[in-house]
């Protein structure tokens, strides 16, 4: 069976599904209605059919998008400190599994999860992600707040009038610290017309190694 | 057989779970995932799957379909990916029919930075970094002072690192770099005129060997006009980076 033949093979399961109906997902788990910190800390690195990044989808409790992308992460292995490709020949496949009703996203590479994103109330048409952040930051927190919190970041960056919205000139900050209690956290937050910064989204990620 | 689908047959469970297919799937995309032929590997060997259900693409960031199993109710794995690249969708349609501004310039060099480090951007950021290339080169850019070229020359000097390194390309990554590429060479293009450019190009072109393109170009950039020269020069540049783009060798 070719490629092709397997793709009509999977719309013909996938037609199966559509005459059955549509199922709802699976409710979250009673109790827990969202992965704990702890748990979005073990999946990093880990691949997405292990039980760690299991536990943290089996807690969301939703089916997730899937956003298919590979030039996401593909680059020279001796420029980015990592293969570009596999050994077996297998190129970077890279991928999300987005939430948007959880607040939260994905991105696998090789299989394996290589950063989460967290999201603010209405961030690139996300909820708020409800669950507990890194070094008790909240949504609310200024920059102010977050060094306080998380401590000087290891990199400031700040840009004026970065993009339009609703006619509107929007600035962002990026507060990046590449290992605090051993996670890479990199704090984006934007604000309109001058008003005080927000959060919009946290990424988390392994810690960036020396 | 690799690790990913080793793993899958190890953990698909016997057990049916339904489900659901967007009705806004549509074929003539391209099948680009090596997975599907450990897919097809497993098929033949007479494996058999209890559900998939396929996910479409906005186009955000990119337009195509993912397959996927699901496995405990509600873990899923990827087993084959289709997908095209697309480099129209901006979050953000304000300013969608406008050149790019000049923070937009430097973030989009930021974002390739980031690329270049191993970090993901996230889908949205992306989709935005693509909404930017299109802009860059379908409008151009605002004006043409001292900070763009500033962040013209950096966009091409966080290229040219990439490039320059003896590694071959995955082709995927190929393209994206060519399109910044050819976006700077629009972008530039929009304020000079191609007869202007070509006497530049030949007086660059004849470049004596033991002498650095910097070197040279501030030798003779007063032979042309002050506001455009410049510009000339980020072109001339680009078009050569262009060229050693083309003559990577690619891994497909």
């Amino acid at each position: 069976m070719n490629r092709f033949s397997c793709l009509a093979l999977a719309l013909s399961v996938a037609s199966f599904a559509v005459t059955a109906g549509s199922v709802a997902a699976p409710a979250p788990n009673p109790g827990q209605p969202q992965p704990p910190l702890h748990l979005l800390r073990a999946a990093l690195g880990k691949n997405h059919l292990g039980k760690e990044v299991r536990a943290v989808t089996r807690a969301l409790g939703e089916y997730p998008t899937l956003r298919p992308n590979r030039v996401v992460f593909s680059a020279p292995a001796d420029v980015f400190g990592g293969p570009a490709w596999q050994d077996d020949g297998r190129l970077d496949d890279a991928y999300y599994l987005t939430w948007k009703t959880r607040g939260i996203e994905m991105a696998f590479r090789f299989g394996e999860l290589a950063a989460i994103f967290l999201y603010n109330e209405k961030a690139d048409g996300f909820d708020r992600y409800p669950g507990e952040l890194p070094g008790g930051l909240t949504f609310g927190d200024d920059p102010t707040a977050i060094e306080r919190k998380l401590g000087q970041p290891d990199q400031w960056d700040e840009l004026s009038d970065i993009r339009k919205v609703g006619g509107k000139l929007q600035d962002e900050l990026w507060m990046t610290y590449d290992d605090s209690n051993g996670l890479g956290i990199w704090i984006i937050l934007r604000r309109v017309q001058r008003e005080p910064f927000t959060i919009h989204s946290i990424h988390l990620s392994k810690p960036k190694k020396e | 057989m690799s690790r990913t689908f080793q793993l899958h047959l190890e953990e698909l469970s016997d057990r049916v779970v339904p489900s659901v297919v967007p009705a806004e799937y549509s074929a003539g995309v391209t099948i680009r995932s090596e997975l599907d032929a450990e897919f097809d590997a497993f098929i033949a060997a007479g494996g058999t799957f209890d559900a998939m259900h396929q996910t479409a693409g906005s186009c955000d960031p990119s337009c195509g379909t993912g397959s996927t199993i699901v496995i405990d109710g509600v873990s899923i794995a990827v087993s084959a990916t289709v997908l095209t690249y697309a480099s129209t969708n901006a979050p953000n349609a304000d300013d969608s029919d406008e050149p790019l501004t000049v923070p937009q310039l430097h973030y989009l060099t930021r974002y390739l930075e980031i690329l270049a480090a191993g970090k993901p951007l996230s889908s949205a950021q992306l989709a935005e970094m693509n909404g930017w290339l299109h802009r860059l080169q379908k409008h151009g850019f605002e004006g043409s002072g001292e900070q763009q070229l500033k962040d013209l020359n950096a966009m091409l000097e966080a290229l040219n690192k990439i490039v320059s390194k003896p590694a071959p390309l995955v082709g995927a990554a190929l393209d994206l770099y060519t399109k910044m590429v050819d976006a700077i060479i629009s972008g530039v293009s929009k304020n000079i005129k191609e007869a202007e450019y070509a006497k530049f190009k030949q007086t660059m072109d004849a470049k004596p060997a033991n002498m650095s393109l910097k070197d040279y170009y501030e030798e003779n950039k007063g032979g042309f006009a002050a506001g455009l020269v410049d510009l000339h020069y980020i072109r001339y540049q680009a078009e050569l980076l262009k060229d050693k783009l083309s003559k990577l060798p690619i891994k497909k």
